[in-house]
């Protein structure tokens, strides 16, 4: 039986520490006026040597700006290690992204559902 | 009065006194001049005159955020300007959080005045902000400052910009390190050493206000998408996102555009590689606050072998791009100079181009081994190398004499070695390629803080096809992004320079000048509006780059820069790139230059911005001080290399 839909990290090796996250939901919490992370219902912790960044989520209410079913942490998370979904999803992806980033380093970086590799290739009048 | 974007307060700190005080933001000035950059040299420029040596009490460090820090299109850009101890503009900017940190304390400025008599530090925290004995910082690397104030604090979040033992040494061009491995500002380091301040470390928990919330998320969802690998019409963008500069070095290496061995030669091999990189090196992604890139900074660790355990954050320096000057192959060693860089707060490009230059002297027999304490100083030593970075940092021997610049060094052995001085206005070189790309030999000759790409970036334009026909571009792109050509660089590198100025105001990052971002400023326009509640058009906006840039040169001119000093390294005027039968730019540069001074409105012989110029953009108070000081009636002809 799936748990309630919820907001996940993947893995904390795929958070980049930029505060997205934060950033964009303490706009939500502010109904637009601003940018305030400190009131932030996630915070991503960062270990004293850098080597760690660790998103803490303490969401309990629907977002009220979602895209595409997304709320808007996740929508803004440029590597996809926050995902909106059940645990049982939650666990395939791990998976998912396991797999991937032992088959091509890339994937270190990046989660392969959120940016299927290769990319759309450019065609020649757009370069 | 109320603010939106901008804090409205700037935060003096007398380092002489101790004094701490905040004043209200010129609004005029924040109208004038946006932020960051551009409110920096603002405030420069009234406060330092040419009275003012770098190394005098006079001088002061300037830390600018600006008013779309702390949104999300801000990226933690920090400008830090101080009079570069050569007396041109020591700007530079950074990434990371720092910027915004200080943009939640509720400031959009701090200016640092007068000297320490013994190392301090400066904590700002919201509006508590003290100074504070720092004789356990002083002499430890810039992480260990890092560590120990967030120790010291007990604030895990807080962001240090510090300075390492090249700034405390005063090493010609010595950076600021911001928390962990961003840096910038070149020379500004040298200064902060100077001033005995060894960090200032910054948390805020304020509200970075919004005008116009929903027309601000609409803007901003239309600019990211610029950035998603799904939707974006920009080739670098996936390649830039995980290999950042060094996925260049096959394309420099194609166009003979490295500098293999102080750019002797246009070509490298055997290279190495992204693809290597990645592979051995990269763990996980690393970024600076809210970048829309997954990774453009990649924390990368040596795991075994060779200074297994050094780890770190990279972007742009282009480990890759770094090898070929001094011509080493091996990516453990290049990853370990870029450590003990960040870690000194020593300049990269300073250090390989110093290096690089000794090692040409040497294999000239320029210098032997009795000058450089005797060691063997040759091409693709990459010990030696690293060798001499520690001793440029320590100022040890011959690194003692590598620390005052290449240009310096050079002067004092003499002996001709002058000539492989690879540098502009007392600066070294950055890895970018001069004598095919003549926008980019414009660009670095023309700019006002020395060799800095940021400043007309980028050098890969889009297809002009590409460019909507309903835009009104200030040049014709079909002349003017052909690379090896003259023609129409003048218009080309003005726009540049001035919408340039405009991007690292805001601030935001020059990476993300990408695709048709870099041409059509009407989103930046709307970013800038929705945020700060101002309403004017894409004229006026643009005009606030160009009034920056006028400003700029005008601070370098009331010092004694003129046409002369806009120059680039003879290597690149007179010699070919052979193995790519690149000739020299020769004659070129001082046609472009010609050009680019004309559209410009500044005089051809001197280089200083006439005074309808002047006029035209506002500074009315630069015309006052010209009139005063008799600058237009100087004779002075420059020579500051």
């Amino acid at each position: 039986m799936s748990a309630l839909i919820k907001i996940a990290v993947v893995s904390a090796d795929l958070c980049s520490g930029c505060r997205s996250c934060e950033t964009w939901c303490s706009f939500v919490l502010a109904k637009g006026r601003g940018f305030r992370p400190e009131e932030s219902r996630i915070h991503i912790e960062t270990d004293p040597q850098g080597v760690l960044n660790i998103p803490h989520i303490n969401c309990l209410e629907e977002c009220q700006l979602k895209h595409e079913g997304d709320p808007i942490c996740v929508e803004m998370c440029p590597t996809g290690c926050l995902i909106y979904t059940d645990d049982e999803d939650l666990e395939s992806k791990r998976a998912l992204w396991e797999q991937a980033r032992q088959d091509q380093p890339l994937f270190r970086l990046i989660v392969p559902w959120k940016y299927p590799y290769p990319w759309r290739p450019l065609k020649r009048d757009e370069l | 009065m109320s603010w939106h974007g901008w804090a409205g307060r700037v935060l003096r700190v007398d380092l002489a006194t101790g004094r701490i005080s905040t004043e209200e933001l010129s609004m005029q000035k924040a109208r004038d001049f946006i932020g960051c950059r551009g409110l920096n040299v603002a405030y420069l420029y009234d406060e330092v005159g040419p009275e003012v040596g770098p190394f005098d009490q006079g001088n002061k460090l300037i830390f600018g955020a600006g008013p779309l820090e702390g949104t999300p299109i801000g990226m933690g850009r920090v400008s830090v300007l101080t009079k570069h101890p050569n007396r041109f503009l020591g700007e530079g900017g950074a990434g990371g959080h720092w910027s915004a940190e200080l943009k939640f304390a509720g400031y959009d400025l701090v200016i640092v005045e007068n000297k320490a008599e013994r190392p301090v530090w400066l904590l700002i925290v919201d509006d508590k902000v003290e100074l504070r004995d720092a004789s356990h910082l002083w002499g430890r690397d810039t992480k260990e400052k890092h560590a120990i104030v967030r120790e010291e604090t007990g604030i895990a979040g807080i962001h240090v910009a510090s300075v390492g033992m090249a700034g405390e040494n005063l090493a010609a061009n010595a950076k600021v390190q911001f928390t962990l491995d961003h840096s910038g500002g070149k020379g500004c380091g040298t200064i902060m050493g100077d001033k005995k301040l060894a960090a200032v470390a910054v948390k805020g928990s304020g509200m970075v206000s919004v005008a116009h919330g929903d027309r601000f998320l609409a803007a901003y969802r239309n600019f990211h998408k610029t950035f998603d690998l799904n939707t974006t019409r920009d080739a670098f963008v996936p390649s830039w996102s995980f290999n950042s500069a060094n996925m260049l070095l096959e394309l420099f290496n194609e166009n003979g555009w490295v500098h293999a061995h102080n750019a002797q030669m246009g070509l490298f091999e055997p290279m190495l590689n992204d693809v290597e990189y990645m592979d051995k090196y990269v763990v996980r992604p690393e970024s600076s606050f809210c970048c829309p890139l997954p990774a453009c900074g990649r924390r990368y660790e040596i795991k075994e072998g060779l200074f297994a355990g050094t780890t770190g954050d990279e972007r742009e320096v282009g480990f890759a791009q770094a090898a070929p000057i001094v011509g080493i192959h091996s990516y453990p060693h290049v990853i370990k100079f870029r450590d003990m860089c960040n870690r000194a707060g020593l300049d990269e490009d300073q250090a390989m181009y110093s290096i690089a230059w000794a090692m040409e002297c040497y294999e000239r027999g320029v210098i032997n081994r009795s000058d450089t304490d005797g060691m063997e100083l040759r091409f693709g030593d990459a010990d030696a190398f690293l060798t001499m970075t520690d001793k440029i940092i320590r100022r040890e021997g011959f690194g003692d004499i590598l620390a005052l610049g290449v240009a310096e060094a050079a002067k004092r052995i003499g002996k001709g070695s002058e000539r492989f001085a690879l540098s502009i206005k007392g600066k070294e070189l950055e890895r970018m390629p001069q004598r095919n790309g003549y926008q980019m030999a414009l660009g670095l000759a023309v700019s006002e803080g020395g060799p800095d790409h940021t400043r007309w970036y980028p050098p890969y334009p889009p297809n002009p096809k590409t460019i909507p026909a309903d835009m009104d571009l200030p040049f014709d792109p079909f002349k003017a992004f052909k690379t090896r050509s003259p023609d129409d660089k003048g218009r080309l590198v003005r726009w540049l320079y001035d919408s340039r100025a405009i991007v690292e105001s805001l601030p935001s990052c020059v990476y993300m000048i990408r695709a048709m971002l870099g041409i059509d400023f009407r989103p930046w326009l709307e970013l800038f509006n929705s945020c700060t509640g101002e309403n004017g058009d894409l004229d006026d906006f643009i005009q606030k780059g160009t009034r920056i840039v006028n400003l700029e040169r005008a601070y370098i001119v009331r010092e004694g820069f003129r046409r002369a000093d806009d120059t680039i390294p003879r290597r690149m005027l007179e010699e070919p790139v052979k193995e790519h039968n690149i000739p020299p730019i020769g004659d070129n540069l001082e046609i472009m230059k010609d050009d680019y001074y004309q559209v410009r409105g500044w005089d051809k012989e001197t280089a200083i911005p006439k005074e309808e110029t002047l006029l035209g953009l506002g500074l009315g108070n630069v015309v006052e001080d010209f009139k005063r000081r008799g600058i237009w009636e100087s004779t002075e002809e420059g020579g500051h290399e």
